[in-house]
């Protein structure tokens, strides 16, 4: 197939993934045995690299008072929402001094990847309930680890959840989610109870293992490890969505 | 819970705003504006819909009222103190290459600026741009294409070997 056959709005979609697998299969091929189409699809790739290797730094900087003051200033009226906001802050914040790879906890990431990698292989037996039935699973897995767990809505990012399970960690019980996006590549979100109770601990923790990205951090008596792609952005991201996502009942 | 989720969102509303008006000090004037409007108008916000696409729309509608109104401010500023500072981190090469894209961003037509970015930098599927800018899905996609390719003719000319290191 010939590079004319591809128009230059077709380079785009294909770039910006807003194509099926088969059109990008067809650009993909067409790219392969034309440099002229690699160039071109690779300086617009670049375009974008650039853009983020500028303004990304932006991102975990500090948030200066004002802005955080004209959005808490109208809500003196809820505590709660002030609460909420400071304690949002405060993590965003510690977000802001990066992630870093750290020894400790070394167990809960080891535990979370291979139930991780265990279970996402699987294919009619990946979870023990259902997504269908996700009041159901939480309400089983709270009871079960007596404390709120919560599989948190990550819609937002393109992941659904497929459902959850319930595992022994040294004795213990342990949870786990497993989401899934349209790709069909699967993240899952472990969950077990932290040593120390209610420890607000709001950095991120990443680490690389095994072609695979953990991210890990504490909230209330829980200890959370998300599990999938290793792209220590995208997982943040993921992170704090969860966390926003079950903020209300977990941060406060 | 929506000012928690709010303020989860203003590094990316920063981000956006510094590389659609090109200062820093400006861009955090119009995310404050975006704020001050959202908090305005939560009730009008349902909890269904994406919270990030709906506060780049506010951005979006005070940056036609305001921005453009006033002159923008001179694109030189984000080619001084700002950004050294922040790609402090990064070889003088990503650096010089950054500030080329970042002068040639500012040379844009607006219209062809903000598909570029949110595509780009935003990561937005088409469809939510054009939501945002109100506009139809082609429309957005020859902006895009028109914007892309004049950026890769101002970098291109400028540049022999920002072209050999992409190869």
């Amino acid at each position: 197939m010939k590079d004319t056959d591809i128009s230059e709005y077709d380079i785009h979609r294909y770039i910006d993934g807003e194509m099926s697998v088969k059109e990008a299969d067809r650009i993909s091929a067409c790219a392969a045995n034309d440099p002229q189409l690699t160039l071109r699809i690779e300086q617009y790739r670049h375009i974008n690299y650039s853009l983020h290797l500028g303004f990304d730094p932006i991102l975990s900087e500090a948030i200066p008072q004002t802005l955080l003051q004209s959005v808490s200033k109208a809500s003196y009226w809820n505590l709660y929402a002030i609460a909420a906001t400071l304690v949002l802050g405060i993590f965003i914040g510690y977000l802001g001094r990066g992630l870093q790879p750290v020894e400790f906890r070394q167990s809960l990431t080891q535990v979370a990847l291979s139930s991780h990698t265990v279970f996402t292989s699987e294919g009619r037996h990946a979870v023990e309930v259902k997504a269908s039935e996700v009041a159901h699973l939480n309400a089983w897995l709270s009871k079960r680890l007596q404390a709120a767990v919560i599989a948190p809505d990550l819609t937002e990012f393109g992941l659904s959840l497929v459902g959850g399970r319930l595992l022994p960690d040294a004795g213990k019980p342990a949870a786990q989610f497993m989401y899934e996006n349209q790709a069909g590549n699967r993240f899952t979100l472990y969950i077990r109870k932290s040593e120390q109770k209610n420890v607000e601990e709001f950095q991120l923790y990443y680490q690389p293992a095994q072609g695979l990205g953990v991210i890990y951090w504490k909230q209330g008596d829980l200890s959370y490890a998300l599990t999938g792609d290793d792209n220590s952005e995208y997982l943040r991201e993921l992170a704090i969505g969860a966390q926003l996502s079950t903020a209300p009942k977990l941060s406060l | 819970m929506f000012n928690a989720s709010i303020i989860a969102l203003i590094p990316r509303l920063r981000r956006y705003a510094w590389a659609l008006v090109g200062n820093r000090e400006a861009a955090d004037e119009l995310v404050q504006d975006t704020l001050a409007r959202a908090i305005d108008k939560q009730r009008l916000w349902h909890r269904d819909k994406k919270l990030r696409p709906w506060l780049f729309t506010i951005m979006h509608n005070i940056y036609v009222n305001n921005v453009i109104r006033d002159s923008r401010k001179s694109a030189v500023e984000i080619l001084d103190g700002d950004s050294a500072r922040h790609s402090a981190g990064n070889s003088a090469e990503a650096h010089a290459e950054f500030l080329q894209v970042c002068d040639a961003i500012q040379k844009l037509p607006d219209d062809q600026r903000q598909v570029v970015l949110l595509v780009g930098l935003e990561q937005l599927g088409y469809s939510e741009v054009a939501s945002i800018l109100k506009l139809p899905i082609g429309t957005v996609t020859s902006r895009l294409a028109r914007g892309r390719a004049q950026l890769r003719t101002m970098i291109e000319g400028k540049s022999a070997i920002n072209l050999k290191r992409i190869k």
